[in-house]
This record gives C-alpha cells, structure tokens and sequence, in this order.
C-alpha cells in the first residue's frame, strides 16, 4: 500500500494547515450564476454554503474563470461517459494522487489509522451540504451502515471489502463518535483498506433526507410495495435501488441529492445535461468555489465511431474515456480543423498480457504450459519493438507485465525480464525442453508425437487486442509454435475461462499501480476463478473453496499464495513490501503472464482554449481515471 | 366477413401467447445472462465489480428465479398492470423508452414508406410498359446498385458529403444548436436537412426492390388476355394500364405491406446506429447484446403482435382492393 507512516505525517501536516487558513479566513468568491441566484434570494450566501475547511484545489495552470458549457459524449446510457470524466467526483473518502503514489482526504477533511491497523477514523467536513442544502453529517454514514449495509435485500452478501481478513471474517464496526467523526474497526488488521475504499466506498455517504422514503425501514413496506408496482418494479429495494443509482459522486436519478461538483438536471436517453452545484465543496488557491464551467451536457451516442466522427468534426470540448490509440492519426489529422488538440497520457496498463492454462485438463499440455522454459522462449520471440511501432507509434514502452514504473514495489530488472527479441534462443530453450522435433511443415511436436496445437481466446476491446494477437501469432510460428487464435464473445468467454476449457487467453495486464497492487493480485497469484484469467483456474478454486474444489496446488504455487495472503493482512508494511516484491520476483522469474508494452500513450481530445488539464498522468481505472487530478478546476480561456 | 374478422382475432391470442414463450427462451439461450454481460463490459473499461455488488444486483433482477418464474412475472405485469416492466440496462420503464424513441422512429420510417411507394410503383410501371428502353435501362441500374450497397456504407458515404460539402452535423436529427430549442421553423428545417440522409439511405434498398417487383409482375399482367380486350375496346392505353393492369399487378405489394407495420417501430439498426439517430432500432439491438430479458423480450413481443396484426390488415385490404378474393370469402 502507499506507505502507511507517510499518510499519519501527511495528516498531522494536513490538519496543521487546515487549522492555519482557516485562522486566515480566506474569503471565498463564487460563479457569476450563483451570484444572481444569491441576490435574487433562491441560495444562501457562499460563506453558508460552503464547509468551514474546503478542499483547496491546486490549479494545473492558473486560477481559471467561470462560465461555458462543456459538451462531450459517451456511448453508455447508465455508465461512464465523457461527462464523468471531466466533473470528477469518483471516489469519495479518500482518493490517489494523480501520480498514483499516495492517497489523500477527499470528502473527508483528514483519516487516522490506528497502528494495528484495525481502526480507520474519518473526520467529515464541517459545515459541508448536499446539493439541495442539507448538511452531510455521520448520520449519513450511519444510514448506509444500518440501513444499506445490514439490509439483506440491498445486500444479499456483504463483499471482503466491508470484512476483517476474508470473504467469510467478521464484518466491520461503525463508530460514530460525533456528527463529523466515525469509525470504522476491523476484528483484525486491514492495512489496504484505504486503497479498497476507493473504488468501493461511493455508497458510503448517502442522502438519508431523501432516500429514506423509498426504505422499508423508514415507510410501511406495503406502501412502497404499491410505489414500486406503480412505477414498474416488484419490490420495494428495486425501486430503491434505482432512486440511489449513481456513478462514484454522480446521480443518475436528478432528484438524488449529491455532494459531486454537477447536479444532474435532466436525463433522456440519448443525453445527460448536468449543472453546477452551489454547494460543492472545493475551492481553488484564490477562493474560487469550483467547478469553473458552469454546465455539462453530455450526447448519448450509439457507437464509438459516431463519437470519433464528432471529435474529428470539432463537435466536443473534450473526449477521452473511449479513446482508442488507433485512431491518434485521424485524430492528429483533424486537429486544426476541429479546433482542439491532442494530449498523449500513458496507459497504466500492460497493454496486451498472453496466459496459458496450468491446470489443462491434458497432461500434455499441462506439462507444456507449466514448463517456464515455454513461456521464457515465448516471451522473447516476441519483438516488442515493431509492436509498438506499428501499433503505438513508437511511444510505448516494451515490458514484461510487472507494476508500473511509478510503483514504490517496481525495479528496472521486473520489466526488462525475458523481452530482449532473441528468437535463437527461444529456439533453443524450446529445443531443450523436449520439443525439438518438428513436422513437415516445421511445426513442433508434442512429447507424444502430434503437432503441438493450442488456441488462443480472446476478446478484443478496450486495448488493441487483435493487431497483437496477429503479431504474436506470428512471432510464435516463427519458432514452431502452431497457436491457432479465435474472437470469442464476452458471454463465452465468462462461460469457458472459468469452467478450465480454454488453452490459451490475453488480456490487458491491470491492476498494475499501487493504489490496486497487492489488494487485487489474480495477474500474479491464484486468486478466485474469473474470466479473463486462465492461467491457473483450478487452483483458484482450490483456494477459493478451501480445498473443497478444484486441484491442490503444487508446493510453488501453495507458497505464491500464502506470501499474498500475508502480504496483504499484516500490519508490517516492510514485511508486506518484502512479500510483494517476491511475488513480483517470481513474476519476473516465471512470465506467468506474458506482458508486451506498458505505459502505451493514450490519446485525450481537448478543446483548444480547455485549460487546467494536466499534459501528462496515467489513464486507467486505478486512480480513477482524470477524476483524481480534480477536473473541477477546467475551465475555457 | 365479420366472423372472418373475429376468428383471425381469436386465434391471435394463443399465437401471441406461444411467440411470447419462445421470445424470452430464445432470449435465454445464449451463454450467460443481464450480469454477465453486465459485468465483461465493465471490465473492458478496467472496472471490477465486486461479489458483493454481483449478488445485490442478482437479487434484484430476481436472476436467482428460474426462467418460467421470470417469464410469469412478465406476463402477469402485462395482463394485470398493462405494462412491460423495467429494463435493466437503462434503469426505467419498458414502456417510457419505447415512448422517448417512438416518435422520431416513426416519423422516418413513415416518411421512407411513402417515398418508397411514391417512386417504386410509379417507376414499376414506366419500366414494365417501356421494358428494354433507355429509361428501363437507366432505372434497372440504378435499382440493382440499390439492392446491391449495402446501408450502413451508404449512410457512411451520405454522411461525409453532408458533412463535408453542406456543413451538416454529424450524426443525429438536429444541428447542435437546435437540440434544445423550442419547435419553430428554424428547428423544423433543421430537422428535413437531416432527415434527408437516413430517408435515402432507408428507402434506398426497399425501392429498389419493389421496383423490381412492381415491374415484374406488370410484365406478366400486361401479356394477359384481359389486357388485350380492354385495348381492343379502344379503352385509351392509360387507363388500360391504371385501371387495370397495375390494379392487378399490385397485389404481391398489398399483400406484404401489414408487415411493414413492425418495420416502421423498430426502425433500421445498423443505419440507426452508423448515423446515431435516436430510434428504436438501436434500442433493440443493445438490448439482445446486453440481454436485457425485459426490454429484449417486450419489444420483440411487441413486433411479433404487430406483424400479426399487419398480416390481417394486409388480408382485409387485399379483399377490399381485389374483389376475386371477396368473393373466394364468402363462398
């Protein structure tokens, strides 16, 4: 985890200058259209709509100034769009640094974790409002605690998330302490615990004021019962669920109050218009009250290219969520036309990750796969560089699959390990493993005297998965290898990787940065069975089931999990930091997962006068995206 | 005629019953289900969805329900609340999305209908009387090249030379500027500029073929005995044509066009999605892919019910238009 002493310090510091500007008393200055609200007596003056200490936003640039709609698109009707990505407010207690090496307070005003790492307590903001003026208070906490959490209709299972060390350990305490501070206890340690709520805390702070009407707890169920019937549903919690659905801080119902920076006001099913909120809660150096752009409004399109064609007509102030480093030429072609321009961020993904099946239900094959004079000898018959000319302009970076560079657990060596293009010696390796006879045709042979055949499933989105695969193909055939490669379904993929009866799969190697790595591991570790990893199925089931299921590991395997397993619940962050550096250790060592090129340039649009974006960060759903750089503080010059 | 009538109504229901039945199993035969799906294009954005969040969502969906408890419930919200329910994937009703997108579906696909007559049978006709000439020539070509692009490429080509040479926006029925206005002549025009585009590239392929058809089957009448005597009268050569032959000769057409009954709610996909026009086929399509059972299963249910009904309507025209088959009826 980002270092857990660094966080203490960083809050004591935290808390001395929180203490210092609010003893300045910093005067505070709003939006031209809050200010005529204001005068026409529809809001309360700023100094009561904001909290007593503000999250003070750094700007990128410069302070920026108000006004301007920003238009962007997406293709999701109820998912992330454009319009996400640019109002920011993802995570909600605590969110990473843009550079993804430390976390810090974002709703919450300041965090202390006791030294066993069991006690997390949360101070909330004083003084800070929902969107419709009703103070956020730990009363809110407390709703999703009573009422969400420990209802067994909203959640049927509570996740390992919310539980001390597993799937099945006891569940969390909350401590209300006062109206802003609350605790939340472990039975036992949970050091990742910060990096966890991230991506699974948006739930924890919620308008009780306004949901309590859809609750059973609150109204008769009978009642709701007709509610729900009314407006199509069954069941009461269905109704509920769709009242509270939103996105990190961001409503899909309008009448949801919220704490993000835009007030959805109108949603149809081809657009999201979103508005400033009055009440958001960050300011930048001057005393702004951010966002600096009053409106978003956001098109439902049908399918990305619709979206590329408004990009490169100069249709969107800004795009990026669906970007796709394929089409950078195009989008570099109508640049000036188009009047934006285009900032290459990096991928915090290893682009393209190649898995064989150690548990395959053939013996042969199994014995082939487990070898790792296999997957050495693939690996370097790779040729990383023409990948990434052909395919990423030269701008990425070849590299084993190992965590990101910026990563307190990398070294140079774990991404360097096996991808020096030596087909010789790919050759040779193979050659020694026993698989030295070839056939007419100059395919290798199995041990039992037929062609080594094995397919390889994939599906092809989000990174350019099939320009890759057609690559390695290549490259593999080069060196006897016959792996044929199929497309498959997302549908079928979910069905056969997780039931052992594929041979061979990519993906994208995620989970790569700190604020994920050690908590999500499956790239690395046998964790549970899931569809996109097949390298080793049956001993995740193992594991999962408690040796119920699946097939014992062997003794290595048994070992790469345990020093997971420590890693991620003992209170000592260097024995957790030596943990993790053995499982990346044997990562480097073994190529379970065969990376082809990380830090790939990911291409964002931006209008030409968009200011306050950062040129350079990392893109992916670890650090949420732009969310964490606090896009609030765009603005059009 | 009117026990007729009523019989094909009766006997609707059981047919719609079984299309029901067989919708939503064939809407379950594909691996997987709503979560699934739901889940694989989270995480091809690099999202994961913990179990947690899976089981509530399991829960609520009633997926933990076997398939005929589901397809129960779903009738059972019809007949008794008159409603098809809630789609998972847009989290509203059933019915307020079919009527959100209606509409603007129905105004192309009418107004595609109507130029695909007002062009085909007139040309039919000339091409069939004037058969082997210049203008048959001309309009066989341009007929064939119709049936022969596909639609998607054509709208992609339209769109460009829109885009490029006329300044229009891409994508959509209304410049930007006009998506929120107020109806005015302003946003009307703006709406033909648009409409232009999806109206051609519809049209262009259902022209084409009943063109051909049109003209085919004249071929055949003009030949005939019937003809020949109404010539042979003095009768002048244009009404021997309208009056007729292609009263005739227009059957084959009358009888198919109840279907397009269902073609004009569920729009083009594949031109609806390349040219992003906010109509139902889209929709439709989305919904098979995401297996959103609910808004999948309503809407091929309502398609099914409305070809039905085209069906009837187009026999009880076809009655009316061509007096031999009325009086086949009531023998």
């Amino acid at each position: 985890m980002l270092s857990v002493r660094k966080h203490t310090l960083l809050l004591v510091i935290g808390l001395l200058l929180i203490l210092s500007t609010s003893a300045l008393a910093m005067t505070y200055d709003e939006a031209p259209m809050l200010k005529e609200q204001v005068e026409a007596g529809l809001l309360p003056p700023l100094e009561e709509r904001l909290p007593k200490t503000p999250l003070v936003v750094e700007p990128v640039d410069k302070v920026g100034k108000y006004g301007g709609t920003a238009h962007v698109a997406g293709t999701r009707p109820l998912g992330h769009g454009d319009d996400h990505m640019i109002m920011g407010g993802e995570a909600v207690l605590v969110q990473p640094t843009p550079a993804v090496d430390d976390l810090v307070p974002h709703v919450c005003r300041g965090f202390e974790i006791s030294e066993d790492k069991t006690t997390y307590t949360f101070f909330l903001r004083e003084g800070m409002r929902w969107s419709d003026g009703h103070p956020v208070t730990t009363e809110n906490v407390k709703f999703w605690y009573e009422d969400v959490m420990h209802n067994e209709d909203l959640t049927p299972i509570i996740g390992h998330v919310w539980r001390a060390d597993s799937a099945t350990g006891p569940v969390v305490e909350l401590n209300i302490v006062d109206d802003y501070t609350f605790q939340l206890i472990f039975a036992s340690p949970k050091p990742f615990f910060l990096n966890q709520t991230i991506h699974n805390a948006s739930g924890i702070i919620l308008p009780k004021h306004y949901l309590k009407q859809f609750h059973a707890h609150y109204v008769p169920e009978e009642e709701l019962k007709a509610m729900a019937i009314e407006e199509g549903y069954d069941e009461w919690y269905e109704l509920y669920e769709n009242k509270a659905l939103r996105l990190g801080l961001s409503p899909f119902n309008p009448e949801l109050p919220t704490i993000g920076p835009y007030i959805l006001e109108e949603i149809t099913s081809d657009r999201r218009q979103w508005v400033r909120n009055p009440y958001f809660w960050k300011v930048d150096t001057a005393g702004n009250q951010l966002p600096y752009i009053d409106r978003v409004d956001c098109q439902i399109v049908s399918d990305r290219e619709v979206l590329n064609g408004m990009i490169i007509s100069g249709a969107l102030d800004f795009a990026g969520f669906e970007s796709d480093i394929r089409d950078y030429p195009v989008f570099r072609r109508y640049e000036e036309d188009g009047n934006y321009r285009v900032e290459l961020w990096r991928s915090a993904l290893n682009e393209v990750a190649y898995a064989f099946n150690l548990t395959h239900e053939d013996p042969v094959l199994q014995e082939i796969f487990g070898d790792k004079r296999f997957r050495q000898a693939l690996s370097i018959a790779i040729d990383r560089d023409e990948i990434n000319e052909l395919i990423y302009h030269g701008q990425g970076k070849p590299s084993q699959f190992t965590v990101v560079p910026s990563s307190q657990y990398f070294k140079p060596e774990y991404a360097t390990a096996y991808v020096e293009y030596d087909p010789d010696k790919a050759n040779a390796l193979l050659d020694e493993m026993g698989l030295d006879k070839r056939d007419s045709e100059g395919f290798r042979l199995r041990p039992d005297g037929e062609r080594l055949i094995f397919t390889l499933e994939y599906l092809d989105s989000e990174t350019p998965k099939q320009p890759n695969a057609e690559l390695v193909t290549q490259y593999w055939n080069e060196v006897g290898i016959d792996m044929r490669t199929k497309l498959v379904s997302s549908e079928l993929q979910a069905e056969r990787a997780p039931a052992n009866l594929m041979d061979a799969t990519l993906w994208h190697g995620d989970c790569a940065t700190d604020v994920l790595f050690p908590l999500i591991a499956a790239r690395l570790v046998p964790e549970v069975p899931r569809w996109s990893e097949v390298a080793w199925t049956e001993w995740a089931r193992w594991f999962q089931t408690g040796g119920d299921q699946g097939w014992e590991p062997p003794a290595y395997v048994a070992e790469l999990r345990a020093w997971w397993e420590e890693a991620v619940a003992t209170p000592d962050s260097e024995r957790s930091f030596e943990l993790c550096q053995k499982i990346l250790d044997a990562q480097a060592e073994n190529v379970y997962l065969i990376g082809t090129i990380a830090e790939a340039p990911y291409p964002l649009i931006a209008r030409k006068n968009l200011k306050n974006l950062a040129t350079d960060g990392y893109w992916s759903w670890d650090n949420l995206w732009l969310s964490t750089a606090n896009p609030e503080q765009l603005f059009f010059d | 005629m009117l026990s007729y009538v009523l019989r094909r109504t009766l006997l609707m229901i059981p047919t719609l019953l079984l299309l029901s039945v067989l919708t939503f199993v064939v809407i379950d035969l594909p691996p997987g289900d709503y979560l699934t799906s739901y889940i694989t294009t989270l995480e091809a954005q690099g999202v994961r969805v913990t179990e947690e969040r899976v089981a509530a969502l399991r829960h609520r969906y009633a997926l933990d329900k076997p398939l005929y408890q589901r397809y129960a419930n779903w009738l059972w919200r019809i007949v008794r609340y008159g409603d098809f329910g809630q789609s998972w994937k847009w989290e509203k009703p059933v019915k307020d999305l079919l009527l959100e997108r209606l509409p603007f579906t129905m105004v192309i696909s009418i107004s595609t209908l109507i130029m695909t007559y007002l062009l085909a049978i007139p040309i039919g006709i000339y091409s069939a009387v004037n058969q082997y000439s210049w203008g048959d020539y001309v309009f066989t070509t341009i007929g064939f090249l119709g049936l022969a692009v596909p639609s998607f490429l054509l709208a992609l080509v339209l769109m460009f030379v829109f885009f490029k040479y006329f300044g229009l926006s891409i994508g959509g029925l209304f410049s930007p500027q006009f998506r929120d206005a107020p109806w005015d002549i302003a946003r009307f025009k703006d709406l033909l500029s648009h409409l232009w585009t999806p109206i051609i590239v519809v049209g262009m392929g259902g022209t084409a073929k009943l063109i051909r058809v049109m003209r085919s089957t004249m071929l055949d009448e003009l030949s005939k005995d019937y003809v020949q005597t109404a010539r042979s009268k003095g009768l002048a050569e244009f009404f021997v044509i309208t009056k007729h032959a292609a009263r005739v000769a227009i059957n084959p057409i009358i009888s198919v066009v109840g279907w397009t009954l269902p073609a004009i709610v569920s729009g083009e996909a594949i031109v609806a999605i390349v040219l992003n026009l906010p109509t139902t086929g889209p929709l439709l399509l989305d919904s098979l892919l995401a297996q959103d059972m609910y808004l999948s299963g309503s809407f091929l249910f309502t398609l099914s019910a409305l070809t039905i009904i085209g069906t009837l309507l187009s026999d009880l025209l076809l009655a009316w238009i061509d007096p031999r088959i009325r009086y086949d009826a009531s023998e």
